[in-house]
């Protein structure tokens, strides 16, 4: 499963490379392109996954989408990862009226339902890849806060931080040194379900049309778009970029699943 | 039931493996008891004791291989069925197991976990027989009848250990395996626990198996003791004569280093100078009431001592008395509420920042348990060299040179084979060796050493001290020794002072304490202290 979650996961990451690469060379058509073409054509030699009701190639946007989307994603999972994780261990370390605000704050966040907050963010910041990944990143800050803050609180009542501390340790030092490569390993695991996630997100908001600008290839729009044809029989238009959706997700959270049982084994063994 | 001559237990020639394992973990080995005895199974960690407990127990992993004869009052347990080995563990054997805490569920009550093994084994009894029962032997064991419906957490480890053995006895069996009773307790506490043991199992006639690997311990409560090594029986005889004269290798190592322990040999001070000053040090802790008539813990309550450089002082006292409070309100790590600590003539309780991290680098703390007390994520080298960096003393190279240097002072050579690994990788002893190069590599004046010898076993532990004395010498730091052996205390400090409720009761030469001790805690201590008996 984990082997399979790797080499989805590499796959796409070689369309996100690739794509840009070979659409600037002509060998794929440009995305956006699609007055020469027949509107709402079948799939054929030409289109290989037919085009759409602007006679644009489904192919080339769904390869264009899925290297937008990772990028989106990616970013929004590492914001939170840089924003949560370093929040989470102040806030743990520190406990009090510090660790209480913070707390108050991040289960405020938690308790909204995913998709609304993310639709709200993304209503307030804009259309935009970068306003996207904050729109998604605030969405996952209050997990990887929660779960990193909960381990420093453990971690930071074992006796080697104290041991640190008698040895005259700063309360950074402590933290770089001693409490971060305790708690980072809950994080990996959080990071590709959270990225799963986030691509499932990423689409409903393209789907509302709030996520990237128009002139982006996205799957959720363009789900929203072939949604009208789909009655008349025209199943090209919808097949490929929710397949394309689903086998990432599926990918993502394979390596995820992957992930975590390797880190238990090892939690073990140790 | 039973004629005395006849043994409770007979191993013959057996042979034990574990499944997946390659090597034998029991070879051929040799043992009986009989009715009444005390039985000693002495070895070092990892030599297969435990082991033996569990192949008369029948508790061993599926797949494991036995060979040999085994025999319980007769029948093999081995051979039995379900319902005869059930009868069997409980009925015939008892077990009281190391570790207390973890043998007793934490939602029944003490009542409760008699009951329960009561119910299980006489189903025909009335209850109220039962209760009574239960009564009686929460009674025997000195926990008394008022407390049946305390919970574990509710009871101090000493007390635990005494429902533990309350459950072994409980349906008066032939044999009675104690696993390391004592080991999680502390010096006087074990000393009632083993008394009340031993006492229990002569009135009711059982043979007591008592694994252990304190030599001093088995020569106190057993007559006959048997050697365990690498799975073999290496000398088995009476404990006198054994004491006397070992004859295999690995008894005489055992009773020299045993013996040596208790030797005193301790350097005299030539020019003292003084380094650590400590007046009226109160450590209070609040435990609620008005904020105006505050009720306080006296952890520690005005504690004067003088410390010189090369001196080495010896903190004494039972668990709770003060003596790890003590250590870290001088570490700073608990807040501290009156009273001055003078560092070579400056107090450091006044000082703060970086001034106070500045006079804290020559107060350094090795800790009772090395496996915690270092990073697991961070390698030898890089936990050695981490206070240098910290402070800010040399660059990154320069101090990982220090960390291998430190290493090779404290023994462990060649260093290439430590410095990358991690924690886990290491022994207990190789692990209090890296904490204590971690402590030094600061350069401290005074070294404090909470109970940092308590966990190791016997031989790692005069290895341990013998360091210390070494580094001490060469180095003329000050150590602050916290124990609650007072045979080491005694051997290894050239002063020792005795707290009890967080003041000092007594102070003084160790010698003298221990041949004349005044105060009656000092008493209980030299009485619990575990020596070996003389060989006049």
């Amino acid at each position: 499963m984990t082997s399979w979650g790797i080499l989805i996961v590499l796959i796409y990451v070689g369309i996100t490379i690739f794509t840009p690469i070979l659409s600037h060379f002509g060998l794929i058509p440009e995305p956006s392109f699609g007055l020469e073409n027949p509107i709402y054509s079948p799939p054929s030699l030409g289109h290989w996954c037919g085009t759409d009701r602007l006679g644009r190639d489904v192919c080339a946007r769904t390869l264009a989408a899925s290297s937008v989307a990772l990028q989106v994603v990616f970013l929004a999972v590492s914001l939170a990862v840089i924003i949560g994780v370093p929040l989470g261990m102040v806030s743990g370390y520190l406990g009090g009226i510090v660790d209480r605000i913070l707390v108050l704050i991040m289960d405020t966040l938690y308790a909204i339902p995913v998709l609304l907050l993310s639709v709200v963010m993304a209503f307030l910041l804009g259309r935009g890849v970068f306003n996207a990944a904050m729109a998604l990143c605030v969405v996952y800050i209050p997990q990887y806060f929660r779960v990193v803050r909960n381990q420093t609180a453990q971690v930071k009542s074992d006796l080697f931080v104290d041991a640190a501390r008698s040895c005259g340790a700063r309360p950074v030092w402590i933290l770089r040194k001693y409490l971060l490569r305790n708690v980072i390993t809950s994080v990996p695991v959080l990071l590709t379900l959270n990225a799963a996630d986030a691509v499932l997100i990423l689409g409903g908001l393209g789907f509302l049309g709030l996520g990237l600008p128009e002139s982006v290839p996205e799957w959720g729009s363009d789900l929203n778009m072939a949604l009208s044809a789909l009655p008349t029989g025209i199943w090209w238009t919808t097949l490929f970029p929710g397949l394309a959706m689903f086998v990432l997700v599926l990918g993502l959270s394979f390596l995820g699943d992957g992930l975590e049982i390797w880190v238990s084994k090892r939690q073990k063994s140790v | 039931m039973l004629n005395s001559s006849a043994p409770v237990l007979e191993i013959r020639n057996f042979w034990m493996r574990y499944p997946k394992s390659q090597e034998w973990t029991l070879e051929d080995l040799n043992m009986s008891i009989t009715a009444g005895e005390c039985l000693a199974l002495v070895g070092s960690s990892g030599c297969g004791k435990s082991t033996l407990a569990r192949v008369v127990m029948q508790i061993l992993p599926n797949g494991s291989i036995c060979r040999g004869y085994l025999s319980v009052l007769g029948e093999d347990p081995s051979q039995l069925n379900r319902e005869n080995l059930r009868k069997l563990r409980g009925e015939a054997v008892g077990f009281v197991f190391q570790d207390p805490m973890t043998r007793l569920n934490p939602l029944l009550t003490i009542g409760a976990h008699l009951i329960d093994v009561l119910q299980a084994h006489k189903p025909d009894k009335k209850f109220t027989w039962i209760i009574g029962k239960s009564k009686e032997l929460l009674e025997r064991v000195g926990i008394g009848s008022d407390r049946f419906f305390a919970y574990p957490h509710e009871l101090s480890g000493g007390m635990r250990q005494r429902l533990s053995i309350a459950l072994a006895i409980a349906l008066d069996p032939a044999l009675v395996i104690a696993d390391e009773p004592t080991t999680s307790l502390d010096v006087a506490i074990a000393n009632q626990v083993m008394a009340e043991l031993s006492k229990l199992c002569k009135e009711l006639g059982s043979a007591l198996l008592l694994i252990s690997h304190d030599l001093a311990l088995a020569a106190r409560w057993c007559e006959r003791i048997n050697l365990l090594d690498q799975g073999k029986i290496v000398e088995a005889g009476s404990t006198k004569g054994f004491l006397q004269s070992p004859e295999s290798l690995l008894g005489k190592r055992l009773v020299i280093a045993a013996r040596e322990r208790e030797q005193i040999c301790v350097q005299p001070l030539i020019k003292p100078e003084l380094i650590l000053e400590v007046k009226q040090l109160r450590c209070w802790h609040a435990l609620g009431g008005l904020p105006w008539q505050l009720t306080w813990l006296k952890a520690v309550n005005e504690v004067n001592f003088l410390l010189y450089a090369g001196q080495t002082l010896g903190v004494v006292g039972i668990s709770g008395c003060g003596k790890s409070t003590l250590c870290r309100a001088l570490m700073g790590l608990n807040p501290v509420r009156g009273g001055e600590v003078k560092l070579k003539g400056q107090n450091i309780l006044s000082l703060k920042g970086n001034l106070l991290r500045k006079a804290r680098r020559s107060l350094q703390m090795v800790f009772q348990d090395p496996c915690a007390s270092l990073n697991p994520k961070m390698t030898i080298a890089e936990a050695v060299a981490d206070p240098l960096l910290m402070h800010d003393l040399m660059s990154r190279s320069e101090a990982r040179e220090k960390a291998r240097t430190l290493l090779q002072q404290v023994g462990l050579h060649p260093v290439e084979n430590f410095q990358n690994r991690f924690p886990n990788e290491l022994s207990g002893g190789q692990l209090q060796r890296v904490a204590i190069a971690r402590a030094l590599s600061l350069e401290p004046s005074v070294l404090i050493c909470d109970e940092s010898v308590s966990m190791l076993d016997a031989e790692i532990q005069a290895e341990v001290l013998e360091l210390l004395r070494d580094l001490q010498l060469r180095l003329k730091i000050a150590i602050l020794f916290v124990t609650h052996d007072l045979s080491v205390a005694t051997s290894f400090c050239h002063k020792v002072i005795v707290l009890d409720h967080g003041r000092v009761v007594e102070e003084g030469i160790g010698k003298k304490l221990l041949e004349a001790p005044q105060a009656a805690v000092t008493k209980s201590l030299v009485k619990a202290c575990p020596q070996l008996p003389s060989l006049t």
